[in-house]
């Protein structure tokens, strides 16, 4: 025999499971959010620290370039019926399981890795005035160039100025030219105390560039040229001069969109 | 002169020279700056990367100025460079002396190196100038000490070490002198001395650029002057 009582709460048990059974059935649910995939337990024992690259006085890559990830081919998912709509029920996030201290850091490396470039590239050294062609952790070329000269031109009468600096940070090679023609801008007269020209092909200056071009954009370049003996000094209006035949090295070992580092 | 008077004037001569050598001693006391030998910490290293990340990810150059490994290292984009040992003279902070603290990072924004840029004037064309002497060919040698300011209370003193004549040390030292005793000291500042040769010092100086990034190992900034409270009697 059944009492009252028991009965009510034999009631309560049964809803109870008829609700379990609905949120846990295909197609039903309430929606989740993802769910991060669950990261290795943390490592036992006192951690040893990562090691930075060693100093060098040559360019080098981080000694832990990122993995590479094996690529899968993905099908499409199977066309599912719609799942009935039911009335919206109050969220409560799974709670995340707390990142260890190791798993942040070796993220934080992973993904610092992951910025680091591979294949070919060039850096360029600024303060030593040196161009290294890379591939991946090796120097493939040590090149001596020229960089700006950080001089200032101003240019009262029209109320302009300009800073003879190289641009420092990440960037790609647009453009390969071959023999390319110096279109000489405003500075390069002003500089001389020469009058501007009134007609275009009087900008031009052939040859000055050396025997090939590539194009940093916003006007800049690693190029040849003619005074050899300058290089490893600072003293260009911004782009990069090298030596016919580190020139004729690089020009030809890297593509258009080269990533071209200047530090 | 008797003996009397002679043992006063060599017990103040000694009273003098021992006076002198525990100033010397208390003005050149300082913490050890030696490059430190442990390995930073888990803790430290993770800290230190979730600062650079950001820097790295804008994809412009920046500097670490690790003043506990005393080195100052070149990265860009996810890329170490290069890397220049130094040697550290001093860190001073507004009470004196600071020790290093493996714990504390600060990011410095460049805003001075120190020395004014260098304006071109055309050439006269009565007079040119002689091709050994025209700095578009052959420019003049960059400094060799420098003083970097910066967007919060640091200055950092790049002392590029050369072979000195005794004209040179003369004047190297009056103007210590001077910078000493001469100049208005801004309150608060916190003073980084480090040396390397001078060719090193020129390279880094070449290597700067204004709005550049630096982050600094081992200070922090000073706690801001807490204003006044009390009520005036």
């Amino acid at each position: 025999m059944i009492r009252r009582q028991d009965v009510r709460s034999t009631g309560g048990l049964a809803a109870l499971l008829a609700a379990t059974l609905f949120l846990c059935g295909p197609g039903g649910g309430l929606a989740q959010e993802p769910v991060p995939p669950e990261t290795p337990p943390p490592q036992e024992g006192p951690q040893a620290p990562v090691q930075e690259p060693p100093p060098a006085t040559v360019p080098y890559e981080p000694a832990s370039p990122p993995d590479a990830q094996p690529s899968e081919t993905v099908q499409p998912p199977a066309p599912q019926p719609a799942p009935e709509k039911k009335p919206a029920s109050p969220r409560r996030p799974r709670p995340r399981k707390p990142q260890t201290l190791q798993q942040k850091h070796d993220d934080l490396r992973k993904k610092m890795s992951a910025l680091a470039p591979r294949g070919t590239y060039l850096l360029i050294d600024t303060g030593l005035n040196r161009l290294y062609l890379m591939r991946d952790r090796e120097v493939v070329r040590e090149a001596v160039c020229s960089t700006g000269s950080g001089r200032f031109l101003p240019d009262l009468p029209r109320n302009r100025e300009w800073t003879f600096d190289t641009p420092k940070g990440e960037f790609r090679i647009q453009k390969k030219i071959v023999n390319p023609v110096w279109i000489k801008p405003d500075w390069a007269f002003i500089e001389e105390g020469e009058p501007l020209p009134k007609r275009a092909e009087e900008r031009a200056a052939p040859g000055e560039l050396g025997d090939y071009a590539m194009d940093l954009g916003d006007g800049y370049l690693i190029h040849g040229t003619l005074y050899e003996r300058s290089l490893g000094m600072s003293v260009t209006h911004g782009c990069v001069r090298v030596g016919a035949k580190d020139l004729d090295v690089v020009f030809h070992a890297v593509k258009i969109g080269t990533p071209v580092y200047i530090f | 002169m008797t003996r009397r008077r002679w043992i006063l004037v060599g017990g103040s001569a000694f009273a003098l020279a021992a006076g002198v050598a525990v100033i010397a001693f208390l003005a050149l006391r300082r913490p050890d700056y030696r490059p430190r030998e442990a390995e930073p910490t888990l803790e430290q290293e993770t800290r230190r990367l979730e600062v650079e990340l950001p820097l790295a990810a804008a994809k412009k150059p920046y500097l670490i100025l690790d003043l506990l490994s005393s080195r100052l290292v070149y990265r860009v984009s996810g890329l170490t460079p290069k890397s220049l040992p130094f040697a550290i003279d001093s860190i001073r902070g507004p009470e004196g002396p600071l020790v290093l603290d493996p714990e504390v990072l600060t990011l410095l924004v460049l805003e001075g190196r120190g020395a004014p840029r260098e304006v071109i004037t055309p050439p006269d064309p009565d007079n040119p100038a002689e091709p050994l002497k025209d700095p578009k060919i052959f420019p003049p040698d960059p400094p060799t000490d420098f003083i970097l300011s910066f967007d919060r209370p640091f200055k950092i003193r790049i002392l590029g070490e050369k072979d000195l004549g005794w004209k040179d040390r003369f004047a190297s030292l009056g103007k210590a002198v001077r910078r000493w005793f001469g100049k208005k000291r801004e309150r608060g500042t916190i003073r980084i001395q480090i040396r390397l040769p001078a060719e090193k010092a020129q390279e880094i100086y070449r290597g700067l650029y204004q709005g550049e990034k630096i982050l600094l190992l081992g200070v922090e900034e000073p706690p801001a002057a807490e204003p006044s409270t009390g009520n005036g009697g």
